[in-house]
């Protein structure tokens, strides 16, 4: 009961950080957040699947493309007609409720992507299977260069602009709360206990094959939730945006937050989308952005090769209202 | 312990393997009895682990048949088979280095959880009972190890003696009718070893467990093994009480050459 006060009292926070927010900063730093927020999305689910199970995933541009042309194709080309049948609700509800679908549909198609790159994880590990993934972005982005219907190469636009603060703060709010919780469980641990050493998962009776699976699925399904955010933010999708480049960027991120940690992957998501507009305010030196943030990225590895947090994480559940399990004496 | 029943716990009937043209194991028969401490020996090579890898579906028998409680168990996973209530030790250790002790358990005992994967991320009412309960067994099973001060502790932390013992305690958190240890006293010292055995010993009666043990350590063998096999170039050799397999002229041949007979 407490929980459900909590969400609805969550739920009214997120509504009027909606409606006054852009109100009080400026629009610049509202692009910032957005920006931040779909970033923490992207390298929380990486995390699940690269730091916590420890599957080199390099395909997670691939499953945020996926997620982000299809719920764009459905706002597109259904999303009129399904806003026209909602017509007894509110304008405001019927489009929102049309993004939520468009957020399912999403999410759900790159899931199913992530089923299919699940499967050879069984059989590769390592660099291997790195490999694999990253054939399958580029898979992914090629196919979406040769399709007419979703703006080929040109790019998709005319994306309807659905994305609002709400959306992004629960969104991220809610990857979050659900990676993290599920870490925290017993399913996480034979997440981890995958990590840490397969043969000795088997035979403490871990499905391995199962949790590499749903690994992919469940960090795939959030990437795809992050590339309709994306798509319906910036009204446009471009298959150049969603290269191995954008997947090296999410890597880069949770390795630098330390693999295994989400409080991490959420700081160093927020730190690496700010560091380079940070540094367009140097002055003098300011033509020499992206060298600066590539040698302080050199520098971080080189004193802190564990990342900045290692597998370390905040017990935040000291202030959490709810009660904790408590151990039976 | 006399065999308590006429049914075999285990039985392992003509089972063969082969690696490409070598015979890792040949032939190879075992029936163990419900309550029973079986020792399994050999030089080098012999291989002993190939055994404990068939029994527990790391490799798949070329030939031959095993069953557990009557059940085949040919062609299943090793998950499965450890569901169906038989665990192991490794020979090298194999904990979950990065995770904690606590946590080492705790995921032997996941076979036991119901709760789905997304009840276990809304954590409900059921989820969080089961997991006090388990919590509440893993603390008992810690304690019974004196590894509960340690619960916290970064497992590949532990001194190598503790190691050992958290991977038994381990084994035994996914509830088994047989433990398979593969050299529990490897790299113990005499007075460890003296320990193991009792530890084995006790375990056995307190968990009613049937072991079988892989050992190198003569002492430790012949001291709570009630029957033994002994293995060479995958073939058995030998088999019988311990002292009947110390004058076995094969086994004294198989581990100091065809002279010292």
């Amino acid at each position: 009961m407490k929980r459900l006060l909590v969400f609805i009292g969550l739920f009214v926070l997120t509504l009027l950080a909606n409606r006054f927010l852009p109100e009080v900063i400026d629009s610049y730093y509202v692009h910032l957040l957005t920006l931040s927020c779909i970033n923490i999305i992207l390298a929380v689910s990486l995390n699940l699947i690269n730091g916590t199970t420890g599957q080199f995933s390099l395909g997670h541009a691939g499953f945020m493309a996926v997620g982000g042309y299809s719920s764009a194709t459905l706002t597109y080309y259904l999303g009129p007609k399904l806003i026209l049948a909602f017509d007894f609700l509110p304008a405001v509800l019927a489009k929102n409720f049309v993004f939520l679908l468009a957020l399912l549909g999403g999410g759900l198609s790159a899931a199913i992507l992530g089923l299919l790159v699940g499967i050879p994880s069984l059989r590769l590990r390592g660099d291997y299977l790195a490999i694999v993934t990253l054939g399958m972005g580029e898979i992914v982005r090629v196919l979406i260069l040769n399709v007419e219907k979703i703006g080929g190469a040109r790019g998709f636009s005319g994306i309807p602009a659905y994305t609002s603060l709400f959306w992004i703060i629960s969104l991220t709010a809610l990857t979050i709360a659900a990676v993290t919780s599920l870490t925290n469980s017993s399913h996480g641990r034979a997440f981890l206990s995958v990590r840490e050493d397969e043969i000795a998962a088997e035979a403490m009776g871990i499905n391995t094959t199962y949790y590499k699976v749903t690994a992919f699925v469940v960090g795939a399904f959030f990437a795809g939730v992050a590339g309709c955010l994306f798509g319906h933010y910036l009204q446009l999708l471009h298959p150049n945006s969603f290269t191995f480049i954008k997947s090296f960027e999410i890597i880069i991120m949770i390795i630098v937050g330390g693999l295994g940690s989400i409080f991490g992957s959420v700081i160093a998501a927020v730190i690496l989308t700010l560091l380079p507009e940070a540094l367009r305010y140097l002055g003098p030196v300011k033509d020499w952005r992206m060298v600066i943030y590539s040698v302080a990225l050199i520098v971080l590895m080189l004193t802190r090769p564990q990342g900045l947090f290692g597998a370390w994480q905040p017990d935040f559940r000291r202030w959490w209202p709810f009660k904790k399990p408590q151990p039976v004496s | 312990m006399p065999p308590t029943s006429s049914e075999p716990l285990l039985e392992l009937t003509r089972t063969s393997i082969n690696f490409g043209g070598l015979k890792a194991v040949d032939s190879f028969n075992l029936k163990l009895f419900p309550g029973e401490l079986v020792g399994l020996i050999g030089p080098n090579g012999a291989g002993k682990t190939t055994v404990f890898n068939l029994i527990t579906g790391v490799y798949r028998p070329t030939e031959g048949e095993i069953r557990f409680c009557g059940k085949v168990l040919d062609g299943k996973k090793p998950y499965q088979i450890t569901a169906c209530g038989l665990a192991r030790t490794f020979q090298n250790i194999r904990l979950f280095g990065n995770l904690t002790v606590e946590d080492n358990v705790k995921i032997a005992c996941h076979l036991h959880y119901q709760t789905s994967l997304f009840g276990s991320v809304w954590k409900g009412k059921k989820y969080r009972e089961e997991e006090a309960r388990q919590h509440a067994k893993i603390e008992a099973l810690l304690d019974l190890f004196g590894l509960k001060p340690l619960c916290k502790e970064i497992a590949s932390g532990l001194p190598y003696g503790q190691q050992r013992k958290l991977e038994i305690a381990r084994a035994l958190a996914t509830d088994p009718q047989l433990l398979l240890l593969d050299e529990p006293a490897a790299g113990a010292n005499p007075q460890e070893s003296r320990e193991l055995m009792d530890l084995i010993r006790w375990i056995r009666d307190k968990f009613k467990l049937t072991i079988l043990l892989i050992e190198h350590d003569m002492q430790v063998v012949m001291g709570i093994c009630e029957r033994i096999l002994v293995l060479d170039y995958g073939v058995t050799i030998a088999e019988g009480k311990p002292e009947e397999i110390r004058k076995n002229p094969k086994v004294i041949e198989a581990y100091l050459g065809e002279e010292a007979v």
